[in-house]
């Protein structure tokens, strides 16, 4: 909103030292995305401990990762379509439609999450083995999304208004909500599920609660009536093409979640009908992709990071700056990525501790985070060149990369290679789609190189 | 006259670009369309050629790039990307607030009815004209074939109305948001340039 301080951006951006840059705008992204990894893993972690439950337990909550994501789906919907018209309005300096906008982003979002935990909670058991639970593990998954659903308004409410807050202009203030929750969450966990007795349902009211209090704070700072954009009387109705604006523009990240989803109940699935033991199985996976997550979201940080350096200096036509701010990044990436690689093959065993205290699952989770990893070190170059190519307006290329890796290669691969080898064929399609990803990632920014040199850009 | 601004909203093949142009020779002043964008790129430091490729171009896949990873939740942190279509557009905004406030002038497209709002002297127009015509001037302009004219017409329809109806909070050709609607079929290009005149000079000289 400051328009003196918004236009001082892109001058740096296109004189200073581009290293320095990259770490200074890539540092506060690599936190947020740090924290949000610690809150995915958080309960995992926790009810891994909880004494003589053990391995069904994390069955049970990897069975609720994709009721989670489908939950996102929804609230990122609001809350991207929102935050991104919030965002276009501010800057156009008009205040009244913002107003409106904030106003009908939070009653879409009481809407639209109470609605989501109804039909949840309805069909709560059928879902739950839908998305891979079995009777045993079942009570263990129900319990802990039964304390998740009712709190579903909160969590909408809470990731909503943290977008609101980054489009308004409060991106500090934003990353302290969510550093506050990730805190209060790891505080409140371990009181609720061994102090108090509650287990698995702690856990998820420790999620609960933190998130609650952090809105609390939220809503008391966009309550500030010195502030232009603020919580009044009078926004809340619902305008229909406001509606229709916010929920357009959600869809895209609507779809990216929901294909999460989708792709873990292929995996649970999967590992149900092909293991031996599917819970195990399950539980494993559950722990392994967490693994996994922290070292891709620390990637997807430093991305963010490299996104406004290549955006403006190839606009600015300085392509000096975006090859070496790409190569870089790609460098970073890979060094974060082979570190992971390192950890999941070498020590695996001792990572897996982290999350369980069972023998036979540590065992599962370390086999299961070797295959899930054997092509880690170029995921990292993978991440950089899609976000790439989303910088420089290449956003079609950019959706194909990206899709490639998590949806068009993975699901046929996780259908037709167990017909093959069984059980095996399902942790191998994540390594092998990984594979192939990377190596098309990399000839099309060969080709994308060799058609700037023919264009005489020397990117 | 004190100073004043024009914007003028139009459909593909209504002639409009070119009523714009006359009317801005009776007027004498100036007619910003392509050239405002250069003007806000060398305000920024901004290559013009960005501004080219966002040129009105349809609003899509703005989260291409936001990376779901299995089993997550989280915040929502979009690319934030200081060249995006977003921050184009404001920076385009933030130009022509300033060519306006400067000179009386005319703007075509860029939602400028919607970014002067504020402005005291603007007057919003938006051209039509019949279909029949359109497909005529559009097969004129950019050597198709009728076919070929009639699916020029539906695309650039689409694209400006979802550029326009994304970026304004006013909708793309519906008479209500605009001052002046005009069907240039009705009266021609040299006729609506002097209904418009009359309408601008009456307005603002009383």
């Amino acid at each position: 909103m400051n328009k003196t301080g918004e236009r001082k951006v892109p001058t740096e951006l296109g004189t200073e030292n581009v290293g320095k840059l990259l770490i200074q705008y890539a540092i506060p992204a690599i936190i947020a995305q740090t924290a949000a990894s610690l809150y995915n893993m958080i309960d995992s972690i926790f009810i891994g401990h909880i004494p003589d439950v053990g391995a069904d337990a994390i069955s049970g909550l990897a069975t609720t990762f994709p009721f989670m994501n489908l939950s996102a789906a929804f609230g990122a919907m609001v809350g991207v379509g929102g935050a991104t018209q919030l965002s276009v309005r501010l800057g156009q300096r008009d205040y009244d439609s913002a107003k409106t906008i904030l106003g009908n982003l939070v009653t879409l979002n009481i809407i639209v999450g109470i609605l989501f935990a109804g039909v949840s909670l309805l069909f709560l058991d059928e879902i739950l083995f839908f998305f891979g639970a079995s009777d045993t593990t079942l009570p263990f998954a129900r319990d802990f999304m039964k304390v998740i659903l009712f709190g579903n308004v909160i969590t909408h409410l809470y990731f909503g208004i943290n977008a609101a807050l980054r489009a308004s202009g409060h991106p500090k203030q934003a990353m302290y909500a969510t550093i506050i929750t990730v805190i209060m969450n790891i505080v409140l966990a371990p009181i609720f599920i061994y102090i108090l007795g509650w287990g698995i349902k702690g856990a998820a009211t420790a999620t609960i609660l933190a998130q609650c209090t952090t809105l609390a704070w939220q809503i008391r700072l966009l309550s500030n009536p010195n502030e232009l954009l603020h919580l009044q009387r009078g926004i809340y109705k619902l305008r229909k093409d406001i509606v229709k604006a916010i929920l357009s523009i959600g869809m895209s990240p609507f779809f990216i979640n929901a294909a999460g989803c989708i792709v873990v109940i292929i995996i649970n699935k999967g590992l149900r009908t092909y293991s031996d033991n599917g819970d195990m199985s399950i539980a494993a996976y559950g722990i392994a992709n967490r693994v996994q997550f922290i070292f891709l979201m620390i990637v997807l940080g430093l991305t963010q990071g490299m996104q406004p350096i290549v955006g403006y200096n190839y606009g600015a036509r300085r392509y000096d700056r975006v090859r070496r701010a790409l190569m870089l990044t790609i460098f970073g990436a890979t060094v974060v990525t082979t570190a992971g690689f390192i950890i999941a093959e070498f020590m695996p065993e001792t990572v897996a501790r982290a999350f369980t205290t069972e023998d036979n699952l540590i065992e599962m989770s370390a086999w299961a985070m070797r295959i899930m990893s054997l092509v880690m070190p170029f995921i990292g170059m993978q991440i950089v060149t899609t976000n790439f190519f989303q910088s420089i307006g290449m956003v079609k290329k950019s959706i194909f990369l990206s899709l490639t890796r998590q949806v068009l290669m993975l699901i046929p691969l996780l259908i037709i290679l167990p017909l093959f080898i069984g059980e095996k064929g399902v942790w191998y399609s994540m390594p092998v789609s990984d594979f192939i990803a990377a190596l098309l990632t990399i000839i099309m920014l060969f080709i994308q190189f060799r058609e700037w040199k023919r264009d005489n850009m020397n990117i | 006259m004190n100073k004043f601004v024009i914007s003028i909203g139009r459909q593909p093949g209504s002639g409009g670009k070119e009523i714009a142009e006359r009317l801005a020779e009776r007027l004498n002043i100036k007619v910003y369309d392509k050239t405002l964008l250069e003007v806000a790129a060398r305000e920024s430091g901004i290559d013009t050629t960005v501004f080219e490729q966002a040129d009105e171009q349809e609003v899509s896949g703005l989260f291409g790039g936001w990376f779901s990873i299995h089993g997550s939740m989280g915040d929502y942190i979009p690319g934030n990307n200081y060249m995006g279509n977003n921050k184009l557009f404001e920076i385009q905004s933030e130009a022509i607030r300033d060519i306006a406030e400067n000179e009386s002038c005319i703007i075509v497209g860029r939602c400028a009815e919607y970014v002067l709002r504020d402005h005291p002297a603007m007057l919003s127009v938006f051209i039509t004209a019949d279909y029949d015509d359109r497909i005529e001037r559009v097969m004129k302009q950019e050597g198709l074939g009728q076919e070929k004219a009639a699916e020029f017409i539906e695309k650039s329809d689409k694209r400006r109305r979802s550029y326009h109806d994304y970026y304004a909070t006013t909708r793309w050709g519906e008479a209500k948001c605009y001052d002046l609607c005009i069907n240039s079929s009705r009266m021609g290009v040299e006729g609506s340039v002097e209904l418009l005149y009359r309408f601008i000079k009456e307005y603002f000289e009383k």
